[in-house]
């Protein structure tokens, strides 16, 4: 279990993170936030390559700095920036990572090619990866974080670069690996981690605003978003009237998704929410009262 | 993991071509002045026959040569009727009739008689010379020259009676009374020492400078910092790094070293010469001779030379290892390198010159590679200390270590954002 104890981080006067605490079981956990929110922050301190203002990580029971290797050697990590060496291929450089990551050379040399294939690369194993697209380098960045079988996966942004198919593929392959391990997944794409998270972390004003299953935080805005068409001419004072969360045109009017508390009008037709509604209302008008 | 950091290493090409660039400069340097010392094998010939030690019999034996020959020399101008005992008497009176009626292979052997007559003639003189020589009297004039006073100038006297004392010492054991190629026409220990030493001190702090940057910024500069330092092996990295350092820096250094000197070598021979006392009297270049702390061979010497040259490097690459580690930068670490240098060179040239701190001064290891030609001998007053060499090396190497240290210790604790 990973518990994250009441955990802030200050850049002298500023502060990235304040009074985090959140705990980890096996299972996926989507890290949902916009971008600067603090999602980055808390990862590199998850992966020790930050460590806490005040409080600590523990991982069963003991602090993960205090731990050092013996809790980096349980970790998989694929940063926001995935750096290579251009002259490698996929197949060397994850030697190389092998060897960083405490694995043996004949281990590693088994392994590597089921994780290429794994993750699509492996008729490229063999070719440098300089003229790699960002999609390719980053299915090395994912093959890289499975090395050595991480009980402890934490992926920042892990889907950006990657097309419709790579994505599906990717969560896939995550929901194979969720039974014995935690994964942490950040990402500002709620379709990521809308059909596999078992519980997804929103992070608003540097803390935790909500940890909950999906289900729960769709829960928060049930019976209050709806849908209704509007001519272009009124859109504009419905926009003023209404928190929108989308808006579409159809057949020549608006359709308007939006939330309210208000009584509903025969022409609001009520909806269900979804994860997006939710990310959209938290981040786009402000927290759920 | 040090195989892995190597291979960065090797897989630069900058590295092999910058080594085969400085060994061809060193190359150039070598050759620069080849034809001037087309005649060093005059003394390989009196070294082969006599030996290197100048004594009564080796002086005898060659007289006698020189008698023998002055024979051929006096019948190559029938016109002349004075009889010539030595050849720079003829060659003074001649010298217009030489270019015009001897042929090449007569001029050389002339020529080669008079430089072995001149190896005659300083043999005989060794003695004489050294009991005039008078160590204080050269540390006063040099005290003069730099305008030491107070208790610089005390300290440097007080350095002066050491080596009055090592004097005495090398004239007992008879260090001078070796042959060796003559110090004032050909500067052989110039050429070796100062130029190809300082050359390589130079060539090699610019290797160690790259290689070390490029080993420990390598995982900041290709941005794979955060994969590499979250690893099992972390940020214990650094030490593998470190490893690989010494071992890249000793091996291209010692690469540059060698394939210098073999060229050297292969040039000048040195092959009778090996075992000869480095303070010579042949071996001076000016008028006060090289005077080494110890008796040491020219092998010996030479040995020495390539350690302290060696270490002096390894010295750059701990400095340069904690800049790294401070700056993550390879272009910022070259010019902190650059700043560090330039500081510890120009500190000396404004320290008052009436306090023993001018003295303190001198001891940093960039001072030390400006006059590798001195080094372990008491001709510099800046540095007639028996033990400088190793006092500065050992100092810093201190001061480079605790550097090192804390700096890891700060990398171990510090952000990696």
């Amino acid at each position: 279990m990973l518990i994250v104890d009441h955990v802030s981080k200050y850049y002298g006067n500023f502060i990235a993170l304040e009074n985090v605490h959140l705990q980890f079981d096996n299972g996926i956990y989507g890290l949902l936030a916009p971008n600067g929110a603090g999602k980055t922050t808390l990862m590199k301190m998850l992966v020790t390559l930050i460590f806490p203002t005040k409080g600590e990580i523990r991982y069963n029971g003991e602090n993960i700095i205090h731990l050092g290797s013996k809790y980096r050697e349980l970790l998989g990590y694929l940063p926001q920036q995935f750096g290579y060496y251009k002259h490698y291929s996929p197949a060397k450089y994850l030697l190389y990572l092998s060897a960083l990551k405490g694995i043996s050379k004949h281990e590693a040399k088994e392994k590597i090619p089921k994780l290429l294939k794994l993750v699509g690369l492996e008729d490229v194993m063999h070719k440098k990866m300089r003229k790699f697209s960002g999609g390719m380098i980053q299915r090395v960045g994912i093959a890289q974080a499975l090395l050595n079988d991480p009980k402890i996966l934490i992926l920042d942004e892990p889907t950006a670069g990657l097309d419709p198919t790579e994505r599906a593929r990717f969560r896939k392959l995550l929901t194979q690996l969720a039974n014995d391990r935690i994964i942490i997944l950040s990402t500002h794409i709620v379709s990521d981690v809308e059909s596999i998270a078992n519980e997804i972390i929103m992070i608003k004003d540097k803390t935790i605003l909500y940890k909950k299953p999906i289900r729960e935080l769709c829960q928060l805005l049930s019976g209050r978003i709806y849908e209704t068409a509007a001519d272009f001419q009124d859109a504009e004072i419905f926009r003023k009237r209404f928190a929108t969360i989308s808006e579409k045109q159809e057949n020549g009017q608006m359709i308007f998704r939006f939330v309210s508390d208000e009584q509903p009008n025969e022409n609001w037709k009520s909806v269900e929410p979804t994860l997006e509604d939710v990310f959209l209302h938290v981040y786009g008008e402000g927290a759920l009262a | 993991m040090i195989k892995y950091e190597l291979i960065k290493v090797v897989k630069s090409p900058i590295f092999i071509i910058l080594l085969l660039f400085f060994v061809t400069l060193n190359g150039l340097i070598i050759f620069d002045h080849k034809n001037e010392r087309k005649n060093l094998p005059v003394l390989q010939n009196i070294v082969e026959q006599y030996g290197t030690k100048i004594d009564d019999k080796a002086l005898a034996g060659m007289k006698k040569e020189i008698d023998y020959e002055m024979v051929w020399v006096n019948r190559l101008n029938p016109k002349s009727e004075k009889q010539y005992q030595f050849p720079y008497e003829f060659i003074k009176d001649h010298e217009a009739f030489l270019y015009q009626h001897l042929m090449d292979r007569e001029l050389n052997r002339l020529f080669n008689l008079n430089l072995f007559t001149q190896y005659y003639e300083t043999a005989k003189s060794v003695d004489d010379i050294y009991s005039e020589l008078d160590a204080t009297e050269f540390a006063r004039q040099q005290i003069k020259k730099y305008g030491l006073s107070g208790k610089a100038e005390e300290t440097v006297l007080n350095q002066a009676n050491l080596l009055e004392k090592r004097l005495k010492q090398l004239v007992k054991n008879g260090e001078h009374r070796h042959f060796f190629y003559l110090g004032p026409v050909y500067e052989m220990h110039s050429l070796l020492f100062k130029k190809l030493g300082r050359a390589i001190a130079f060539e090699g702090m610019i290797l160690v400078v790259l290689i070390t940057a490029l080993l420990a910024n390598y995982e900041f500069e290709h941005r794979t910092s955060f994969v590499a330092f979250t690893s099992k092996r972390g940020r214990n990295l650094l030490w593998d790094k470190l490893a690989a350092s010494v071992i890249a820096n000793v091996f291209a250094v010692m690469l540059l070293i060698a394939a210098t000197l073999i060229i050297y070598f292969s040039v000048y021979d040195y092959s009778n010469l090996l075992f000869v006392p480095i303070s010579s009297y042949f071996n001076s270049e000016t008028p006060f001779p090289y005077i080494s702390w110890w008796n040491l061979s020219f092998l010996q010497y030479v040995c020495l030379f390539v350690g302290c040259l060696l270490l002096s490097q390894l010295l750059y690459m701990l400095l340069t290892f904690s800049l790294s580690i401070w700056l993550k930068n390879s272009y910022l670490v070259f010019f902190s390198f650059a700043l560090f240098a330039g500081v510890s060179l120009w500190i000396p040239s404004v320290v008052s010159l009436n306090s023993n701190f001018i003295l303190i001064m001198h001891v940093n290891p960039f001072y030390l590679i400006m006059n590798p030609h001195v080094w372990f001998m008491g001709n510099n007053i800046f540095t007639m200390f028996p033990h400088f060499e190793a006092v500065t090396i050992a100092v810093w190497a201190v001061i480079f270590v605790l550097l090192g240290f804390i700096s890891m210790y700060k990398f171990k604790r510090q952000p990696l954002n």
